[in-house]
């Protein structure tokens, strides 16, 4: 096992502050800061999650100038500290659909470019579920570079991809006495995610059958107040519009987050709207989630984190339509 | 708080068949918060409580009954908006049955969630906020926990209602040179430069316009694509021009009740220039928004003797 004490990690992270490559969570969002000291990080995910890393608010696609087009696919070498597991295992989810077939190149190249270290959880907040979903483990690596784990004085690796391998080369190799302790801290972060578990079995069918149930989504969602809080923070939600916007003879083509509680979001030319409804529009945000997208995929579009539930105004919880569908 | 009173009358308007709905409140499954309610059956109304977190302003849901009959709790800035939806035809006034409730003025959830995250027991009697859970107790004042828009809110007492519950609380008048001091002795580019710093965070999800009661455009200048007014993005002029969009258009409606800020997922507080908004118009107009059921905002009305003086 590797380890790197406080101080030796600080510098370590500082090489990439000076070059202007590390990111992490400043007023919780990532954003780049110049010391890492800057970075603060409290349990369970923060506000913000990882996902704007590879798939930015607001990205532009290509310039055209008269007859020119350009692709700004400039150099995105990004150093980001930290995510937490169930981020890493959305980074993975935001894959499955930027990474298929045909491969979305601008996805692609900021993935390329980008070392996430992960840290392990130790205390999880009331609202994480995220072992409700099958072998969901908070001490695995997913999507992320380097899995580490916070000793009192250091950091231990608990597990490192090929690419971040020669990252945490020169550190120090030390006992087995510290993985007892990981997995001590492991089985007591269990203990308490297990209690807060949700009944996922068979939810993309209960949900499915639930599509025309209208009392039961007015139920749940009859309070929605259609604002993007919740997909906007989610960290598997993808949606995006395309736009170009013209400044005299110079545009820009962008790719911008939407949302599927907007009313737009599938108004079609003709002036028909096949999600004309609010209640429409909420529960296609859990069906896509929790019945579509693991009919595809085979796992859910959702990692259990629940931003969701903290973050919306009116106190929609994703976790009573998953246990009552 | 006593529910029971707001259960029995909920019950009973419900039962007699005089609303089919009651818009209220019922507890959240998080500490500080609560969640909008639709009760439709009178064994339900059981549910419905009004707090100190009872928020959210609800008179935006009353235009989602269309052609209902709507039973509606209302603190002072819910009937002000109701008010509001009614001057501007939005509304049928008849159709709303207002249950009017003197705010006891809401607690600032996100302040109490610094102190203290999770607790498992909440405790607000004698001015005191006692917080708790297994392993610790914390104290605090209720009057240093205040929401700020409450805080400063002059119309606590519902202005309209069907039926008033609870005793009347004691108002108080809104000090713009106290509350808008710093504002405005601005020179207009440091205003420039506050209202940039802050608007500047914005996502765009559009939780403001879409708690506003009084955002209730079919069609927002935000979306309409035909013309196109801003683009999508998150260019700082996008989001500057979206929020002097929104701002102006609440000028003489706002009610003050604060819920853009209270939902916005970034902290912004809108509070300084929808609240300077308010000033400029009452100054002038001698007008505040919601308080008459018959006097439309300035700004939708022309009369010979408008005041111009503050037309640059």
């Amino acid at each position: 096992m590797l380890y790197i004490d406080e101080k030796g990690f600080m510098e370590f992270l500082n090489i990439f502050a000076k070059k202007g490559e590390l990111w992490g969570i400043v007023d919780n969002r990532y954003t780049r800061v110049h010391s890492p000291e800057l970075i603060k990080i409290s349990d369970g995910p923060q506000r913000f999650s990882p996902k704007e890393i590879l798939h930015p608010q607001d990205e532009t696609l290509m310039k055209f100038e008269k007859n020119e087009v350009k692709l700004p696919l400039e150099p995105q070498n990004k150093v980001i500290f930290a995510i937490r597991p169930c981020d890493a295992f959305g980074l993975e989810i935001l894959a499955q659909t930027f990474l298929q077939d045909p491969v979305d190149p601008y996805f692609a190249k900021r993935r390329e470019e980008t070392i996430f270290i992960s840290l392990a959880c130790k205390n999880p907040l009331p609202t994480c579920f995220c072992t409700s979903f099958d072998g969901f483990d908070p001490y695995k690596r997913y999507g992320a570079d380097i899995l580490l784990y916070k000793e009192e004085k250091g950091y231990l690796v608990l597990d490192v991809s090929e690419k971040g391998k020669e990252m945490v080369n020169g550190w120090q190799k030390v006992e087995h006495i510290y993985s007892e302790r990981v997995s001590e801290t492991k089985r007591s972060l269990l203990d308490k995610l297990n209690k807060q578990k949700v009944k996922t079995e068979n939810l993309k069918d209960r949900l499915l059958s639930r599509f025309n149930d209208i009392g039961f989504w007015e139920n749940h969602t009859m309070r929605c107040i259609n604002c993007g809080i919740c997909t906007y923070l989610c960290p598997t939600c993808y949606c995006f519009d395309i736009d170009d916007e013209r400044i005299k003879s110079r545009v820009r083509r962008t790719r911008i987050w939407d949302s599927c509680q907007f009313a737009y979001f599938t108004l079609e030319a003709s002036g028909h709207n096949p999600r004309q409804h609010k209640l429409s529009r909420t529960r296609q945000r859990f069906m896509h989630k929790l019945s579509y997208f693991p009919t595809t995929y085979k796992n859910y579009h959702c990692v259990g984190c629940g931003r969701c539930i903290i973050y919306c105004p009116v106190n929609i919880d994703i976790r009573e339509i998953i246990t009552s569908a | 708080m006593d529910s029971d009173g707001l259960i029995e009358i909920a019950a009973r308007l419900l039962k007699n068949k005089e609303v089919d709905v009651i818009i209220g409140y019922k507890n959240g499954n998080l500490p500080y918060t609560t969640r909008p309610a639709f009760i439709k059956a009178p064994e339900e109304t059981d549910e419905l409580i009004f707090n100190r977190f009872s928020r959210i302003n609800l008179a935006g849901y009353i235009k989602e009954f269309r052609g209902k009959k709507v039973g509606i709790f209302a603190k002072g800035c819910d009937a002000r908006s109701i008010n509001m939806l009614v001057v501007e035809k939005q509304i049928d006034r008849k159709s709303v049955y207002i249950i009017g409730l003197p705010c006891p003025m809401m607690l600032d959830n996100s302040r109490l969630k610094e102190v203290f995250p999770y607790p498992k027991e909440i405790d607000i009697s004698d001015g005191r906020i006692v917080l708790r859970d297994e392993n610790r107790t914390v104290e605090l004042e209720f009057n240093e926990y205040v929401d700020k828009t409450c805080a400063r809110c002059n119309h606590r007492n519902p202005v309209i209602y069907d039926i008033l519950l609870g005793e009347p609380v004691v108002e108080k008048e809104k000090d713009y040179d106290k509350l808008l001091g710093g504002f405005l002795n601005m020179d207009p580019e440091k205003r420039w430069e506050l209202f940039e710093r802050e608007l500047v965070k914005c996502i765009r999800c559009y939780g403001c316009r879409q708690i506003c009661p009084t955002c209730y455009c079919d069609e927002c200048f935000v979306d309409c694509n035909k013309p196109k007014w801003l683009d999508k993005g998150v260019e700082k002029s996008d989001i500057l021009f979206w929020h002097i969009g929104r701002i102006y258009h609440q000028a003489g409606r706002c009610v003050d009740c604060g819920s853009c800020s209270f939902v916005c997922p970034v902290g912004i507080d809108f509070s300084p220039y929808l609240l300077y908004m308010e000033y400029v118009v009452k100054n002038n107009f001698n007008y505040e928004p919601g308080i008459k059921i018959d006097e439309p905002p300035p700004l939708q009305t022309f009369k010979k003797d408008d005041p111009q003086e503050f037309i640059l």
